[in-house]
């Protein structure tokens, strides 16, 4: 599907008469949250992923991430991946600092936040690892550009641009689009084959904090 | 792409239901919403550690234990000397090992404790009599924002983020357009992203969102 049929269909639900001079949102917003979903998408799924070349040397350990790649995810030295390990494990097992722990072939990787990786042992001679890890999607346009997902993913697009503009509308519309966003998330985690988020985000309206209290609404009526 | 601010404050005012960036009804202003963003900045920052620094500086031999954090620091996770880990320990460790540690500090540094000193300062268990190299590994601190014509420092894919938690204060505020329920619906969001952030960071598969 392209993008400004997308945009075109998110309008229509969220009943617009006129999809192409919407009068609650605009299009450019809608086009934020299609972005917005594609991100989430990412984050949850994996779904853009690229490799990079990382050049280590004989004299440190730690490197900047590729500026590609946003986050690492496994890294290759001469044909085979790199076990990954938390720092805290490095530092239990090894110095892996002190300046004759060295090796021809890297055995171990370990993130230092996402900007930084850590490579153990220090490599013996200058050479090139490539790190595979997740790149940012080019944001999409209000156009005729094809959406970057596989068909299969557009409902979720759709439905988590849906639930997005209903935000700024609270209330019970709100609660009652809920719904669309777990719906989005079940796809995405479904179709990426992951399941990592067990517990969805929930909106509650009225007074939340007190159990008793959840069927009063906003204006006072049971 | 980088996203400046003012479009951040645009795609927020959108959400708050103002017609742009100026936020003309006045229940929010540009410089307040500047400020929700440094506070959520940093907040991201600290909750997920997705931005780190690696300093390397050099002890003169037989400096003192005490040691300055270096600025750009926002909280030590490591700190190495020499090649070697040092554990973080609190300074009743010491104390409970040794009353006189202060007396006997030259050697090789191998502890570190931050305990009842500012937060500016550390402090190693020994004053390494020939120097060397300590290096400190911790979450990087950006200078604020002071201007709605900056890029916003993140990663575009935090970005939606960042906004969530900005409405989520903006919402907070007493006022007419105050509303509890979008407000905390807007900081679970946040925090799914915080989740999501800390699961490239840890490798953990399992996600859980704190309420």
């Amino acid at each position: 599907m392209n993008v400004d049929d997308l945009i075109t269909h998110i309008l229509t639900r969220l009943d617009e008469l006129t999809p192409l001079t919407p009068i609650h949102w605009t299009r450019t917003e809608i086009l934020v949250f299609v972005n917005d979903a594609l991100t989430e998408l990412n984050l949850i799924a994996w779904e853009f992923q690229n490799s990079a070349s990382l050049a280590v040397d004989t004299t440190e350990s730690i490197f900047d991430t590729p500026a590609t790649i946003f986050a690492a995810i496994s890294i290759i030295d001469q044909g085979r991946y790199l076990r990954r390990e938390p720092l805290a494990d490095l530092d239990h097992e090894d110095d892996w600092d002190l300046p004759w722990h060295t090796s021809s072939k890297c055995k171990e990787w370990c993130p230092v936040g996402l900007n930084l990786i850590l490579i153990h042992p220090r490599s013996t001679i200058s050479k090139t690892l490539t790190v595979e890890g997740l790149i940012e999607h080019t944001p999409v346009t209000d156009t005729a550009m094809a959406l970057p997902v596989l068909p299969e993913m557009e409902p979720a697009i759709e439905d988590f641009a849906i639930e997005r503009a209903k935000f700024k509308e609270g209330g019970q519309v709100l609660n009652q689009a809920g719904a669309m966003y777990q719906a989005f998330l079940d796809s995405v985690q479904i179709l990426g084959g992951k399941n990592v988020i067990k517990m969805y985000p929930s909106y509650s309206y009225g007074l939340v904090n007190d159990e008793s209290l959840r069927d009063i609404i906003e204006d006072n009526q049971k | 792409m980088t996203i400046n601010i003012i479009d951040f404050l645009t795609r927020v005012a959108f959400d708050l239901n103002e017609t742009d960036n100026n936020f003309p009804t006045g229940a929010w202003t540009r410089a307040e919403m500047v400020e929700y963003l440094n506070y959520s900045e940093k907040d991201f920052l600290k909750r997920t550690g997705i931005l780190k620094v690696n300093v390397l500086e050099t002890l003169p031999a037989g400096s003192t234990i005490l040691c300055t954090r270096p600025t750009s620091i926002m909280d030590i996770d490591r700190i190495g000397f020499n090649g070697k880990h040092c554990r973080r320990q609190t300074s009743n460790n010491f104390e409970m090992e040794d009353r006189d540690w202060r007396q006997k500090t030259t050697g090789r540094p191998t502890y570190w404790h931050e305990d009842h000193l500012p937060n500016t300062q550390l402090e190693l268990n020994k004053i390494p009599a020939a120097g060397g190299i300590i290096r400190y590994i911790g979450d990087y601190l950006y200078a604020p924002y002071v201007s709605p014509f900056e890029n916003i420092h993140l990663k575009d894919s935090w970005e939606p983020y960042l906004r969530w938690k900005v409405l989520s204060l903006a919402l907070i505020k007493d006022g007419d357009n105050k509303d509890i329920g979008r407000s905390q619906y807007a900081q679970q969001r946040y925090l799914l992203g915080v989740r999501l952030a800390r699961r490239l960071v840890t490798g953990t598969a399992d996600l859980k969102i704190q309420r």
